[in-house]
């Protein structure tokens, strides 16, 4: 997040924050005429937000040329344009070359846009499509949590989350989804219910005992399905109880870690993998559950042993599995 | 295989629908299904399949309506009968009528602009004042609020849950996903329909078509790179048809 207040804060950001938009826009457009290379360099300032800077687009339009923008400020010019111009385009809209000045860019414009929430529509959808982009393009984990924040800061508003969500259920990252779980333990009841909603967990009470089992049994199932969790596709948009990711049974059971984002081609299936795999696709959901729990269990625990438990007939390995349970 | 108090429906029973009949092709289609479908009165089946033609008849009014398409931000109303959240959802006004807030949307469609899962709602609501009548579904559902699959009324809650079915029928809402969907428009993400029988489905701003081009669509607006083709998903939103025939009962 940029710097939001301090001395060195540039002082259209500070206009903006402590007088509002109009203020702010009306001091640059009686600089831009008295003091125009003044304005322009305010403009250029590397710590200038980008709320303010997109409050004074108009401003800009006609006044100050692009050249003498900075490399940012004019890739933001573009992809502002492009982005607000996206939903009329009926389809084919305009791409911008995807590379570090476009990302570094987007990343500008989201975090220090997020800063401006509410302040003006075309401002938060551009908020929200960059987290798009950075995470769909360039699958930049590192926002997560920002996005996450943001969802939540949302709700609190009664704003619209509808694309950010979308962001959220498309990266499926066990990193947004323990920054999620936090959000459990809030006071605030809309926190929690939100939390639930993107975490596919069922209704809890309110006290706080009742928070914090839920949080610490989520936990405790994400630190274990980690390595196995697949991305499901679905989000706000298909359903009102979307799912984000689910745990892919086969791999737990031959302990075989995925990537939700999976961009990275897995290594193939050895023979004794592949008849494993076969063998346990004809098993019920219970007991793929069951195998699967006590398969990655076993492995963590002794690799010996496993190594051998997984060579044996399924239902040898049901029946091990069953008694090996009834142990814990 | 179709059963009504647990007694298997005869085919010759279908015959008091005419060949071409929605009703009839859905009880068909339930009848050479390998699954039971279980009906504890007559009364529960015939809700069942009006509820179903009524869907599919509002799908088709909503398409002529002039609705338009916009995303969240750009949604908008008829200020007459709703009010605009923060959200982009329509929120009944106070004092103004369920039903004619309803029907309006379907008679003056050019008032209106929102996204595809909002309009699947108001194919349901429009459908349900038909088959409850106006008088009824204003008593049952004296607040509304239309936005995406937010708010949902309890009673209409599975219509926008995504189930696995054996099979699917018209008036079945459908999704058809685009999972590597060009980020700059995720309003492309995926398209919610109608399934209308005939391998046809319609789909707010993509209007009526079948899988096909629907499909083409989609795949139009995937991201650069993209690996993933958009695919129609085994699965269906389907409200609780025997919770809302019960509410049907005199």
């Amino acid at each position: 997040m940029n710097n939001r207040r301090g001395a060195a804060a540039n002082p259209l950001d500070a206009l903006r924050r402590d007088r509002g938009p109009g203020p702010c826009r009306a001091f640059f457009h009686s600089l831009k005429s008295s003091k125009r290379a003044y304005a322009v360099g305010l403009l250029n300032d590397p710590k200038l937000s980008f709320a303010t800077f997109f409050l004074l687009l108009p401003e800009m339009d006609g006044a100050v040329p692009e050249e003498e923008l900075s490399e940012r400020n004019r890739t933001a010019v573009r992809l502002c344009g492009i982005l607000l111009d996206a939903p009329n385009t009926g389809g084919g809209a305009v791409h911008p070359e995807y590379g570090e000045t476009v990302r570094d860019t987007l990343r500008w414009m989201f975090s220090a846009g997020a800063e401006a929430d509410g302040m003006d529509a075309d401002l938060d959808r551009i908020v929200d499509l960059s987290a798009c982009i950075l995470l769909q393009i360039y699958r930049d984990a590192e926002i997560l949590p920002e996005v996450v924040r943001l969802l939540f800061l949302r709700n609190r508003k009664g704003a619209l989350l509808h694309d950010l969500a979308w962001a959220f259920f498309r990266a499926a990252d066990p990193r947004a989804l323990r920054v999620a779980a936090e959000y459990l333990l809030s006071p605030a009841a809309e926190d929690a219910e939100l939390a639930r909603l993107l975490l596919h967990l069922p209704k809890a009470g309110n006290t706080t005992r009742e928070k914090r089992a839920q949080y610490a049994s989520y936990l405790r199932w994400l630190e274990e399905n980690r390595p196995y969790l697949a991305r499901t596709g679905e989000s706000f948009n298909a359903s009102c109880k979307p799912n984000a990711c689910s745990v892919n049974l086969g791999a737990k059971y031959l302990h075989r870690k995925i990537s939700p984002a999976g961009p990275a081609k897995p290594q193939p299936l050895t023979e004794l993998e592949k008849n494993c795999l076969s063998c346990f696709a004809g098993a019920s959901r219970e007991e793929k559950e069951l195998l699967a729990r006590y398969s990655s269990k076993l492995r963590e625990a002794d690799p010996v042993r496993w190594n051998d438990w997984i060579r044996r007939p399924l239902n040898k390995q049901i029946l091990s599995a069953r008694s090996g349970e009834a142990e814990r | 295989m179709i059963t009504v108090a647990g007694k298997r429906l005869e085919p010759a029973r279908f015959s008091e629908y005419a060949d071409g009949d929605l009703k009839k092709s859905v009880l068909s289609a339930m009848d050479a299904s390998s699954r039971v479908y279980a009906f504890a009165t007559p009364e529960q089946l015939k809700f069942e399949l009006s509820l179903r033609q009524e869907t599919v008849a509002a799908a088709h009014l909503l398409d002529r309506s002039g609705l338009r398409f916009a995303v969240f931000r750009h949604a908008a109303s008829n200020p007459a009968y709703w009010s605009m959240t923060r959200e982009g959802g329509f929120l009944l006004k106070s004092g103004a009528e369920p039903a004619k807030a309803i029907l309006d949307i379907f008679s003056n469609g050019s008032a209106y602009a929102t996204e595809c899962a909002t309009a699947m709602m108001i194919v349901l609501y429009g459908a349900l004042v038909k088959v409850y009548g106006e008088a009824r579904f204003n008593r049952l559902f004296p607040k509304i609020e239309l936005m995406n699959w937010h708010h949902l009324d309890p009673r209409l809650e599975s219509f926008g849950k995504m189930d696995r079915m054996p099979g699917y029928f018209p008036g079945d809402r459908r999704y058809f996903a685009n999972p590597d969907v060009d980020p700059i428009t995720p309003q492309w993400q995926g398209e919610n329909v109608i399934e209308l029988g005939g391998g046809l489905f319609y789909g707010h701003g993509i209007g009526i078509r079948n899988a096909e081009s629907i499909l083409r669509s989609l795949n139009r607006n995937r991201a650069e790179g993209a690996d993933q083709a958009a695919y129609l998903m085994d699965a269906a939103g389907r409200p609780e048809y025997k919770r809302l025939a019960a509410l049907a009962a005199p």
